[in-house]
Order: C-alpha cells, then structure tokens, then sequence
C-alpha cells in the first residue's frame, strides 16, 4: 500500500516530476524523463538546439546548458512530446545523454534545480493513468515485455498488447449483459412465457466461456510453473549417432563426429528454440558398461553422464539397429529411478536391411536422410508444451490478479450455469452476475481501488 | 390551512392521509370529488415490484394497502415458482369500492377538509420563493404554509381518439391549462409524456366458451400487516387472444395512417413496459397473437377491463378490433380505449424529500413527476406529506434509501437519473433485490417507520419481534456447526417442497399449526420445527417463523456480501468534496464530467453516484484522490 499511497498522497498536478528512465550504470546512452506543467519552459531554458527551433516528436541534437552557471552539461539529443502524443498525457521530454555517472547527476541535479521534483516509482504511468491514457489491462503487459525471458511470454504479451485480453472481456461482459436481460425480463414479465430456446442458447454460451477461462488458466499455471528451458539428455552407447543427431536437429555443424568411438568426451549443451519453447540438449559421451571402458576420461564422462540424468527433464536414448538397447543397465535403472520420461531413438536407420520388422516403440531416424527428425522435433514439442496450448493459440495470463479474477469469474459462471439448468434461483443469478461484471471491470480498469492501483504500480520503478 | 394538497388521485390521497393524520390542517382541493381514488387503466394494485411498493406504504403508515385488501376480488402471487425474493402481491379491485373506501378514510379525519375546484395560480411570498396561498378558478385565495402537486395527467392533458383531439385529464375530466404556465414562470422545465388505456367492454356480450379461465389464489393474499374482516367474494380472470384477423386488420389500419401513434398525431414519449397494441404489432411483426387478459372492473357491474388492449384507435376501429378477438365477436364497448399526452415536471428538480429546489414549500409528487402507476404515484404522495409535514414542523425529513426499499430506489432514479419516458417500477432496477423482499419488509422499514409515528398496529410490534427471532435461528443454526451442514444441503430442498398454501399463509401472517404444516411437507421439516420449539421455546402458531428462517438460511451468503458491499458503498458515499475542487478542473476529471459536477454541485460523493453523465470511472478516481483530503 505504501507505493501508491505515496504517490497519491505527494500528488500534486501543479508538479513537474523528473527521473531516470535508464538503469543507474555506465552505458552507451542514459534517458532523463520530464513530466508535467513546466517541462517546456524548464526545456527552453536548458536545452539548445543546434539549429533551428525544435519541433515535438522530432528528436533533435543539442546542448544541455545550465542557464546558472553557463556549464554545458553534454551534448544531447531531446525529443520532446505535447500533452496530447505522451505517454503521460502531459507535456513530457526525454533527454538522452552519454551514459555517464557524472552526466546524469548533473543533469538531474539542473533539473531539480529548475524546479522540478524527483518522481515517485511509478509515477509517470500513474499519471498516465490518471490522464486516462492507458487501459490497465495492456499496461500490466507492457511489463512482461520488458522482463520477459522466455519467448513465449513474449509472443502472449505481443497478443495481449495488441487487445486479444480486451476482446475476450468485451465478450464476456456482453454475455452477461445478455443474460442478465433474459433474467430481468423472466423476472418482471412473466407473462411473457421466454422461449426455451434463448435458455438453452445461453447456457451454451456460457459452457463455451468456462472451457476457454479453463483453457488459459491451465495454460497461465503452466507458465507459472514453465521453466526457461527444459534439459534435454541424449545417451547412447559410443558412436551410435548423438552427437550427428544433434547436429541435425540444430542445422549445423556445432558437435565434432569421428568414427572412432569416444569422440565426445566432455557434456556439450546446444540450446535449441521448438515452437517457442528453449530446450537445451545436452550431448555426452558414448556410454559403455564400465567394465569395457578403457580411459578414466571416459570413466569420467559416464560419471558425469549419471549426474545429468538426475537434472533432465527428458531423456532420449539412442540405440544401433542391429543390438538392443546396450546402454548399461546402471543407466537405464536410474532413469527409471528418477521416473525420467524418456524416448528410445534407433539412429542410422537408413542403413537398416529392407524387411526390417518396424517396432513401433521407438522412433526411427537417420542424421544423413533425416527420416525421422520431424517426427522427434513433435515429440519433444508435445512433451515440453501445456495440454491446452495443443488446441489453440489463446493468450494466458501471467498477474497473479488477473488469474484470480478469472478463476472467481469462472466459478460464477458455473454456479449460474447450474441455476439455470436446474431451471430455478432466477433471483441469485443476478447476484452472480453483478460479481462476474464487477470483476471484469477490475481488469480492464473501469473500476479501479487503492488495492489493484497498489498491486499494479508496486512493480514499478523510477522512471516508469 | 397548514398543507394544501392539489389533486385527488393516488398521490394526492396519501399526502392528504399523512398530513392529516399528524395533525396538521390539510385541505385537498380536486375539480371532481366524485373521481378521488379513481383507477383509471387496469383495475388492480400491486404486481411485479409494484407489490413490495405498496407494502413498503403500508408499513410506513401510507392507506393503499388497507385500501386494495378492503377491495380486492381477485388476489395472486406472482413469481411463485422462483424464488421468495421475486414473490410479487397483486390484486385485482373493485373499483366503486376502493373509491367509497378511499373518501371514507379522508372524510374520517378531522384535520381534513375537501373542496370541489380547480387551482389556477400558486402564490409566493413577496419578493421571496416560498408558496404563501392557492388562487381558484372561482377566485377564491387560501393561504398555506405549503402546497402539494398532484396532478397526475392533467397539466395540459390530450386525449387522442384516433383523429380526434380532446382536451382531458381523464375521458369526460377537463384538464387543468392553467397551472403549467405558473410552472413556467417559475422557472421550472416541463416536458410532455403520453400514456394509453385499453376499452371497457360490457360482460354480457361476451362468449366464454373458448375462453381460458384464471382463478384466483387461495387463502387470498394480502398487502397490509393489518387484518380484514371479511374478503369480498372473488371473481376469476379470463384469458384471450387476439387473431390473425387482428393481425391483418391493425397492420392494415396502420399502414393506412390511422393510428394517431404511428401517423405523426402523438409524438410524445409513452412507458416502454405498458405497450399499445399498435406498439406491438409495428415493434414485434413476428408475433401474430397476442395475450388478453380479461378483468372485472365491480363486484356488480357487468364491465370488463381488457388487459393487454391500450390504444388510439377511433371508435369504429376499436369496435371492429374488439371483435376480430377469440370469444369477443359480438364484444360490446362500453367505454373506448385511448391515449393522453400530459404535461410533466422534470424529476431533477426536485430534493429526495419531494420538495422542488427552486421554490420552498413547493412538493411535487405522483405522476406530475414521470412517473406511470398507482403505486408510483402514491409512495410519492406519502412522502411528500409527510415531508412538508416534517418541514413545517422544524422536523427531520423521511429518507428511504436504495438499500431499504424499493421506494428509496425510485425516488434516486428520479431525483438523479431523471426520467426519458413514464417511470415504472421494476424489480430489475434494485441491485440489491435480494435484500428488498416482501418477507423482510419490517425488519427493513420498522425504525424508519416508528420515525415518522402514523403506524399504529399492535401485530406491528410482536411482528418485529418475529423477525427478530427468525434472524437468531439463522446465527443459531449457523454457528452450531453439525446442524448447520446438515440443514444447509436440505433447507434449499425444502423451501422447494414446501406447499403453495403455507407460503401464502405466512406471507399473510395468518396463523396455522406446526403440526399441520409438517404434515404435508415432508419429514425433514418435522425434524426442523421439532428443533426450533425445543431450543427457542416457540409457540406452536409461531408457524412464520419458520418461513422466514428458511427465506434467511437460503440468501444468508448472498446477503451477508450485500450488506458488506452496502457498506463500503455508504462509506465512500460520505467522502467530502472539498470547495476547491470547483475553482479549477483537476487534471485527471475530463472536461465534459466536470462541467456536470459543476452543475450538480455536490457535497459528498454520494450526491453524484447515480448522476447522469459523471461516469463510473470518474467516480472511482475521485474517490481515491479525495482519500487524502478525508484523512
């Protein structure tokens, strides 16, 4: 509660805020923010533009001059947005200067000595906010963009950005409103006899709403839970195709083949990208019963194959066409004892005789005709990816209040479903109703308290 | 004279009663004595909404609840098959005997007097706006302390009768044209609204052999917490249905251009809820047949009221519509349907007491104010007699509230939303229906109604303390833990299988054993009344206890977060806004909700939650900023 008492408490439109934008380090290029009644007259003293006036929207070259002391603080670029075109809704500046320590404490200690005021975390977007120019619905988003580190957040943020979390809950709202008129109407007319059919084509509606909620909290925990990359572990007996597999399903050349069993001595991780999903495949030394083992090198690479087995996530066991599986036995009891998922690959398939008996529990490939290789890359995309996300590309949610608010709209939304199934409680449907309505509009912003104002801007830091 | 109440229908009745009856010198001037407490559309009181309305009179002190059980011929309960908080009282009434019985409980009070005349100007004090006397057409001058306006329909009253014009309050009333021009100059905006009413036919001529016939609930229902000596007997209702004949000859007539109401004659709003024929016939094509009820007007009089029929039709084609109706082929009228455009004061004016902002001692009340309905009409008239009453007095004024009653939602609608066609009373219009039933009416309105002190009746009390006990079962059962689960599974199923007969009885108050009711409602609630009469020593007629603690156990979740969501609405209803917030626009109000705020000037937050055109949002915002000036 602390953050945004702060920020209303110190509100003050008559303000002009200021703050760094850029994280506090040396670095190329640092962004000075300026928000409020006086940015452009505290702009036209400070800033010199090189030639001519400056234009907003235009990013344009200059000096940043103290007008006290006649100090050039650097040499800048300022792009300058009027109130209708910024982010705050206000008349707003960005200075951006060389990424100096120095640079920046000067610039900001000019700044607040031309009257401005150092902004509280979250400030600016709080005055977005109260300028009416964000939906907090996308806002909450725009963070994931920026902290996202999985791919796949990414791509939900992108679709939630661009509306898809805003079309659903029109959507849904429309429902309710529909359905709360069918009430109303049974209700205070009931001479009107409604059609059974509007009773059904409701319920239907409202089945179709409660799968899809379902659909993207599943998906929402999944991500909840996803973790940034999933290990991936090939063992096999020495010279079987790992190392050749995997360079194939990369695309090129990153392992070192040889035909002399052994090559691969050390753990060689390749990060590969299926489907937006981060695997990381971890290649390791051609295993052998330990009694066959010749170097402590390779001793040493099955040791610390065993240690890997306990960290993966999956485990693909490669094995030659013309033995059974021959890795030995301590292997494949531990994955076992581990419960590791794990797939049996036959390499080399090409070179299997013709009436070759296909057992269909393991997957056939071959790293020089590629047979084989889709039908991995779907295996391992099925494995690593949410149940729900087989059926469709909706968006998840990844605020922990937004899920809260779709799992008590959902339960709304079933106890209705029941009521009217069972074709009584008319009266407390719309109880229900309000509750999935008034939800909705914590979401999307129309109905805003300190708690969701708090919950949202806590994230926030300096300069946002 | 203390109050001078203009007008003699609904709300000029009740205002007269309340004044009155707390003591002060009332006078009720009316153009006709003969047609006080008049139905002039559908001769019933009560329904959908309407019902809890005049429970909520009754139970203040208000005369109409009395006055429809005195006459009714015809009772039901509406909604019985959903659930209690939807139970809707209705009756159909007699109507000579409602007027008989109306003119005796006025001619009962001393502090009453009755004029027969027509009130032509309202004076003010000099130089100061608050009303000093009525002048009448005879040129007689009365002083008063303050004036009531109940005139209903007739500031400036139409009547269309297909091509013809006639200038009416009611069929065969003169209006009254020269009070609205007073209105004018007194700064008031006036608006015109239309409103309809179905023909009159005579019984005799009608065919009921392929009529549907509707009778009457038993034991009959009641409005008032009082007790009727004896019922009226009860006639049955029958059922209709117009034709594909009706159908052909109404879109034919109308596409001819002679219905006033679709030909350019009428041009005024009417109430959305109370349809003409010719609005549904235009509105929804698809439907070829519809529904008419058929209602008796008297006990002994031979006119039937047809429900479902209002129009504006010309004689000869109201005659010719009647007939193309199933049983009504050689139908006679008796009086013809028509349409009335009246004049109406916009409701914004006007305090949540019923007094006008720009003149003192000024109320307006009934359907002066846009509203349509008997009902309506007489919870304004109450309160505004007893709040002029109140005024003068040096009193504090009666407030309902949207979260008490039904009445309180409708006088906020007015006074803040105002209204863009007849105001009708609709269960859809509470947010909290399920705390505004007609079981808990006393538990609701009883402080409320000890305040204004015109209630009376002895049951009243130990009623109150019914409902007191009905609400320690509930806490009862709820904090003994076993029971409670035990009962929670069953208690929806029981109120399910409980029979018709028991609910009407206890929303009655009528008395019937314990022992008879667990009979025939299964042996669960046996176990229950057992229960009840051990740990709370109950009497064995104490048999409506048990109804309400049931009606309580079922909602008492849902409840329990209205009353939380009632609170925190109160509380942030009471935020101050600060002066200063008027001299210059904050920057996070837009322009267009701040030119409203402005307008409306409020004091709290409160003043400005139901206004038109300052936006939820807004609200909201507000709200937050102004957490730091509350501190």
């Amino acid at each position: 509660m602390n953050t945004i008492d702060n920020i209303i408490n110190n509100y003050n439109e008559n303000d002009t805020i200021c703050a760094i934008a850029t994280p506090l380090k040396k670095s190329a290029l640092s962004i000075i923010r300026v928000s409020g009644k006086n940015c452009r007259a505290i702009k036209l003293k400070i800033f010199k533009p090189n030639r001519y006036i400056q234009k907003p929207l235009v990013a344009t070259r200059g000096i940043l001059k103290s007008p006290f002391t006649e100090e050039i603080i650097d040499d800048i670029v300022c792009i300058f947005y009027n109130h209708g075109k910024s982010y705050t809704g206000e008349d707003l500046c960005e200075f951006h200067l060389h990424g100096s320590e120095i640079i920046i404490r000067n610039s900001m200690n000019l700044l607040i000595n031309c009257g401005c005021r150092l902004a509280e975390p979250g400030e600016f977007t709080f005055r977005s906010f109260l300028n009416g120019k964000i939906d907090l619905s996308r806002s909450e988003y725009i963070f994931d963009l920026m902290e996202a580190k999985n791919q796949a957040i990414i791509k939900n943020a992108m679709k939630i950005v661009t509306g898809e979390l805003k079309n659903f809950l029109v959507d849904m709202q429309n429902l309710v409103v529909r359905t709360s008129s069918f009430l109303n109407i049974s209700i205070d007319f009931p001479e009107e006899n409604i059609h059974i059919l509007t009773n059904n084509r409701l319920i239907g509606s409202i089945s179709s709403i409660i799968n899809k909620i379902t659909n993207i909290l599943d998906t929402s925990i999944y991500f909840e839970n996803a973790k940034e990359y999933y290990r991936t572990l090939i063992v096999g007996e020495p010279n079987v195709g790992k190392s050749s597999l995997i360079n194939t399903l990369i695309g090129y050349e990153k392992s070192i083949i040889h035909d002399i069993p052994g090559t691969t001595r050390d753990i060689i991780e390749t990060d590969i990208v299926l489907n937006n999903i981060n695997i990381k495949i971890i290649d390791t030394a051609g295993i052998r019963d330990v009694k066959y083992c010749s170097s402590n090198i390779e001793k040493m690479g099955i040791l610390k194959c065993k240690n890997e087995i306990k960290f993966s996530d999956f485990v693909l066991i490669l094995i030659n066409h013309q033995k059974n599986i021959k890795i030995p036995q301590e292997i494949y009891d531990l994955i076992i004892q581990y419960k590791k998922p794990y797939c049996l690959i036959q390499t080399k398939s090409d070179l299997l005789p013709k009436g070759h008996v296909y057992n269909k529990n393991y997957i056939y490939t071959s790293s020089r005709t590629y047979k084989g290789i889709d039908k991995l890359k779907k295996l391992l995309i099925h494995k690593f990816t949410p149940k729900s996300q087989h059926h469709d590309e909706s968006f998840f949610l990844t605020k922990k209040r937004h899920q809260e608010s779709f799992r008590k709209i959902r339960h709304n939304f079933r106890k209705i479903k029941k009521l009217f199934s069972d074709n009584k409680g008319d009266e407390i449907i719309s109880f229900y109703l309000k509750d999935i309505s008034s939800e909705i509009n914590k979401i999307t912003g129309q109905s805003v308290d300190k708690e969701i104002l708090s919950s949202i801007f806590s994230k926030f830091c300096l300069g946002k | 004279m203390d109050i001078v109440v203009i007008g003699g229908g609904h709300a000029g009745i009740e205002a007269a009663l309340a004044s009155s009856r707390l003591g002060l010198k009332t006078l009720l001037i009316t153009k006709l004595v003969d047609s006080i407490g008049a139905l002039s559309c559908n001769p019933s009181i009560g329904g959908i909404g309407k019902g809890q309305l005049v429970k909520e009179i009754d139970i203040l002190g208000g005369e109409m609840g009395r006055a429809a059980d005195f006459s009714s011929i015809h009772s039901n309960i509406l909604n019985l098959s959903k659930g209690p908080a939807v139970w809707s009282t209705r009756s159909q009434i007699d109507s000579n005997i409602y007027k008989q019985y109306v003119l005796n409980s006025l001619n009962k009070e001393s502090s009453l007097t009755i004029i027969q005349d027509e009130v032509i100007r309202i004076i003010l004090h000099k130089n100061k706006r608050i009303v000093r006397a009525i002048k009448t057409k005879i040129n007689n001058i009365i002083n008063c302390q303050a004036i009531i306006v109940c005139t209903g329909t007739f500031l400036k009253g139409l009547i269309h009768l297909g091509k013809l014009k006639l200038k009416g309050g009611r069929f065969c009333e003169t209006s009254s044209d020269r009070l609205d021009q007073n209105l004018l100059e007194f700064g008031f905006i006036l608006d015109r609204f239309k409103t309809g009413t179905s023909p009159r036919i005579n019984k005799l001529s009608v065919d009921f052999k392929y009529l549907k016939i509707q009778h009457p609930m038993n034991p009959i229902s009641k409005f008032s917490l009082s007790s009727v000596n004896s019922y009226l007997p009860q006639l049955p209702c029958y059922i209709t249905r117009t034709t594909n004949k009706s159908f052909l000859f109404l879109d034919k007539i109308i596409g001819r251009g002679k219905s006033p109401l679709y030909n350019g004659q009428i041009n005024t709003k009417g109430p959305r809820y109370c349809p003409s024929i010719e609005d549904k016939i235009i509105k929804f094509p698809e439907k070829k047949i519809h529904q008419i009820f058929l209602e008796p007007q008297n006990l002994n009089s031979s006119e039937f009221y047809l429900n479902g029929l209002s129009t504006s039709l010309s004689p000869i084609n109201q005659q010719y519509l009647i007939r193309t109706i199933k049983g009504l082929e050689s139908a006679q009228i008796i009086k013809f349907g028509y349409n009335i455009e009246y004049t109406f004061v916009i409701p914004t004016q006007l305090y949540p007491t019923m007094e006008t902002k720009y003149i003192e001692n000024l109320f307006f009340a009934g359907q002066i104010n846009g509203t349509t309905g008997y009902e309506e009409a007489a919870i304004q008239g109450f309160i505004a007699g007893v709040n002029a009453t109140k005024k003068i007095q040096g009193k504090d004024p009666l407030l309902l509230h949207r979260y008490n009653s039904y009445s309180g939602i409708l006088i906020d609608d007015l006074i803040n939303k105002g209204v863009s066609e007849p105001y009708r009373i609709l269960t859809s219009r509470a947010e909290y229906r399920l705390i505004l039933r007609e079981d808990n009416i006393v538990s609701r309105l009883f402080n409320t109604s000890n305040q204004i002190g015109l209630n009376k009746y002895k049951m009243f009390k130990s009623l109150f303390y019914v409902q007191q006990l009905a609400h320690n079962i509930l806490i009862f059962i709820q904090n003994s833990i076993n029971f409670h689960e035990r009962i929670n599974f069953f208690i929806i199923e029981t109120l399910d299988r409980i029979n018709r007969d028991f609910y009407i009885s206890q929303l009655n108050y009528s008395k019937i054993s314990l022992l008879k009711i667990s009979e025939k409602s299964g042996v669960f609630i046996k176990q229950y009344i057992n229960m009840l009469v051990k740990n709370f020593k109950m009497n064995k007629y104490h048999s409506w206890i048990i109804l309400k603690s049931v009606i309580n156990l079922k909602y008492s979740g849902y409840i329990k977060s209205i009353r939380k969501e009632v609170c925190i609405n109160e509380k942030s209803k009471k935020l101050r806004i600060p002066f200063s917030l008027f001299s210059k626009r904050p920057k996070y109000i837009s322009k267009e909700v701040y030119d409203k705020l402005c307008e409306v000037s409020p004091k709290t937050i409160g003043d400005i939650i139901n206004t038109n055109g300052i936006t939820p949002v807004a609200i909201n915002i507000l709200t937050i900023m102004l957490q730091r000036f509350n501190k």
